[in-house]
């Protein structure tokens, strides 16, 4: 089944083309990662299914229905009701993380599912500890962010989303802005979220990382989608000449 | 009358005027403070008419003297019928000399707040209100606390310009004294009044920014 479809989505900064005709569909289930030089499209694109990039044309369905949809310069948005039901099977997570500095580990939790799921505070409270067991950090429900690392304030963030219960997880570059030796404890989390079946959408830069969780691998340049398999297919016989000279980078 | 005598009938006189400071003070709080926090959000996230309307707003409040906008208000007004209590048209005056700098105070405030917050929110799928009040605001007001705390010392202070429409302040109270007596203690007790005050201020503020380092 469908979870995601972006169909002929446009995005301009400028005269720079970021999305450039993008097509992609993303399964209930799978894990798909977005590789590619910066500058590539790949963050646009994440940042689009979610609407925190406003297409400037094409359309992106959720689980088959219309988020939204833009022709000629218009935009068309489903029912109030409908788009928050649809954006609601979203999570995010970003690479500055974006907690609430003035909410504690816990308060970041409970927050949207109090907020704007009216969940009692007790049964949020309850969520939130059970999501920061998975992310190992029960013991800093009590901390700000400011007073722990990179890589668990990236494991909050996680939690976070997961208190929303998305149907997918949206990732963008979940461990760019980790020093060296936290990166792996977030990309251990991610793994277990992967090996669980929870729909991912992840653009990062960690090679081995995609190759190891992704069931599809993208590869994108300059906007466009360059190749889209499984991570053997894309990187172990890569068609694309721009493909292959990005791979040998990493080697 | 002993000199002990003269200074505690003199302060007391003089604190029965305070009572006036500080209520204006607390009416121009209660006004400007929700007022300017509106008006904010109204320049940074409203249509653009209102953010231009908002900043006409603030040009003219903020660059005419606090005291011309005090005689227009109270005497201006009056000619077209508007005959307002000295009280009324000193606390209108005030909340909206105010708001005006309150508003840019806030609204500096609310543009500190690092756009990866508003992301967030709107990942997690809370409302532009929710996510002003529950999330922007909070952190927009404690960056306000410092220059906030200048503005309420300040506040203190003009209340004295209402001698000018024969309103009886701490500072009128201890100027009467002072005709009556021709002796410097009145004013001397006024300043040492003044200074208990905004003492207070700067404590309170202290202690509220303290409060909210927390997540420094």
């Amino acid at each position: 089944m469908s979870m995601i479809e972006l169909i002929a989505v446009d995005k301009k900064f400028g005269t720079v083309k970021a999305l450039d005709g993008v097509n992609l569909q993303v399964n209930k289930g799978e894990v798909v990662t977005i590789i590619g030089p910066s500058g590539s499209g790949k963050s646009t694109l994440l940042r689009s299914i979610n609407e925190l990039e406003k297409i400037d044309s094409g359309r992106i369905e959720v689980e088959g229905r219309m988020l939204v949809e833009v022709k000629n310069g218009n935009a068309k948005h489903p029912h109030g009701k409908t788009t928050r039901e649809l954006s609601k099977k979203l999570g995010m997570v970003f690479q500055h993380f974006n907690l609430f500095p003035h909410k504690t580990v816990l308060e970041n939790i409970i927050e949207a599912p109090m907020i704007v799921d009216g969940l009692k505070r007790g049964a949020a409270v309850h969520r939130a500890l059970s999501l920061l067991k998975v992310v190992g950090l029960e013991d800093k429900q009590d901390s700000y962010p400011s007073r722990i690392s990179g890589g668990q304030k990236q494991r909050v963030a996680i939690a976070r989303a997961l208190a929303m219960e998305p149907e997918v997880l949206l990732c963008d570059e979940p461990t760019s802005a980790l020093d060296p030796e936290l990166v792996g404890e977030v990309l251990l989390t991610l793994k277990q979220l992967a090996d669980e079946h929870m729909t991912m959408v992840v653009v990062t830069h960690e090679m081995a990382f995609a190759r190891e969780i992704s069931d599809r691998l993208i590869f994108m340049d300059q906007g466009r989608i360059l190749a889209n398999g499984t991570p053997q297919q894309v990187l172990d016989n890569p068609e694309h000449p721009r493909i292959k000279e990005f791979i040998d980078k990493f080697i | 009358m002993n000199y002990i005598d003269y200074i505690i009938a003199t302060t007391s006189y003089i604190l029965s005027g305070a009572s006036l400071t500080l209520g204006l003070c607390a009416v121009t709080v209660a006004g400007a403070v929700p007022l300017s926090i509106l008006c904010a959000l109204g320049r940074v996230s409203g249509p653009k008419v209102i953010g231009r309307a908002l900043a006409i707003y603030a040009w003219i409040f903020r660059g005419t003297p606090l005291l011309l906008q005090l005689f227009f208000i109270y005497y201006g007004l009056s000619i077209f019928g508007f005959n307002l209590p000295p009280f009324t048209a000193a606390g209108l005056t005030f909340i909206l000399n105010y708001t005006a700098y309150m508003m840019e105070i806030f609204r500096a405030g609310i543009q500190s707040v690092d756009r990866g917050q508003y992301e967030a929110a709107k990942a997690l799928n809370l409302t532009y209100w929710q996510t002003m009040r529950r999330i922007v605001l909070p952190q927009a007001l404690k960056q306000s606390l410092p220059p906030s705390c200048n503005e309420a010392i300040s506040l203190l202070k003009d209340t004295a310009l209402v001698i000018v429409i024969g309103m009886g302040d701490l500072l009128r109270c201890a100027q009467e004294v002072f005709t009556r007596d021709f002796r410097i203690t009145p004013f001397i007790l006024a300043a040492i009044i003044y200074l208990l005050l905004t003492s207070a201020i700067i404590a309170f503020f202290r202690q509220l920014e303290k409060k909210l380092e927390v997540y420094n």
